[in-house]
């Protein structure tokens, strides 16, 4: 027994089925999120990180960062372990910012497999999934498309 | 004077000028803003985390985030100060990847406004889309990103929260 002969347990190329919809468990995210986004990133804009910055017209309060709404969503996917040593890497990712994130809401995500074909290298095919990311209320936060390069055959370390 | 009376540097929509390049100041991505990205999303995907995996891999090392990349790039645009105060939000963004970003390489970016128009929401506000191309420390791209701005076109101040 050692490190080499742990088991993926993310889902190959065939196993994802086209038209059903994945659901993942959901996170709420905290003021320290925003803050080790914003040390993460270096992007500090006043949006996020001045009260005094308020968004008269718009959404009263501090917004939480839509790349923080964002990778948070692909923690969410990979945490699901359906991804577990078979996403090869990602190709595209294309978002939609529907309504504003606040800080305490409650965001999962949702993935749709609307298309499947394999990669002219062996071992390897492209899934084209329709996201959604949603809150505690159930609305829309952000939706898009990801397309993700998925092994077709379990890897192993070596 | 007081702090409400800070001008916010961004450029307001009539300034951005269609088809003039911008340039990011560059930053190395190190095997710390990894884990620190690990920790941050949730994403432990082995591909990133785990060395001996990431040695088994079609890349032969472990790679950084394609996300890393991204939020990386948006740091390095907003440290221009050319957005500061007046890019309210973000409205929609794509982002494709070339070629995989390893530790320790060093990435900027090129930026060019491409389309601008006025909101009809927002009447003080426009929508500039802007194309974004990041580049390691050879100039091969690693990403392509398109993001869509609502951009104000009046100067903002603080007010009372």
């Amino acid at each position: 027994m050692s490190v080499l002969h742990y088991e993926f347990k993310g889902m190959l190329y065939d196993e994802w089925e086209l038209d059903k919809t994945y659901i993942t468990a959901a996170r709420t995210i905290r003021q320290s999120d925003v803050d080790r986004y914003c040390a993460l990133s270096g992007d500090y804009s006043p949006e996020y990180t001045n009260a005094l910055f308020v968004q008269d017209s718009f959404f009263k309060k501090q917004v939480v960062p839509g790349g923080l709404t964002f990778i948070i969503g692909n923690g969410l996917d990979c945490q699901t372990l359906w991804v577990d040593g078979s996403y090869i890497g990602l190709l595209d990712q294309q978002m939609r910012f529907s309504a504003p994130v606040f800080v305490g809401d409650t965001i999962y995500l949702t993935m749709t497999p609307t298309a499947k074909r394999l990669s002219r290298k062996p071992g390897r095919g492209i899934i084209t999934y329709q996201i959604q990311i949603l809150n505690q209320k159930d609305e829309v936060v952000m939706d898009g498309v990801w397309v993700i390069l998925m092994a077709t055959d379990r890897e192993h370390m070596e | 004077m007081s702090m409400r009376d800070y001008s916010f540097r961004g450029l307001l929509y009539d300034e951005w000028e269609v088809d003039k390049e911008y340039i990011t100041g560059a930053r190395t991505i190190t095997e710390t803003d990894v884990v620190n990205f690990a920790g941050l999303s949730g994403d432990w995907s082995a591909t990133h985390i785990n060395d001996v995996y990431g040695k088994s891999t079609v890349y032969g090392s472990r790679i950084v985030y394609g996300n890393v990349t991204f939020i990386v790039s948006t740091g390095l645009l907003t440290q221009t100060m050319l957005f500061e105060g007046t890019a309210r939000t973000l409205l929609d963004m794509q982002i494709s990847y070339q070629e995989p970003v390893r530790f320790e390489d060093t990435i900027y970016c090129r930026f060019v406004p491409v389309e601008k128009r006025p909101s009809r929401k927002y009447p003080d506000c426009g929508i500039v889309t802007f194309k974004v191309y990041v580049y390691n420390q050879n100039d091969q791209q690693v990403a392509e990103e398109r993001l869509v701005f609502l951009v104000s076109r009046k100067t903002v101040h603080m007010q009372e929260a």
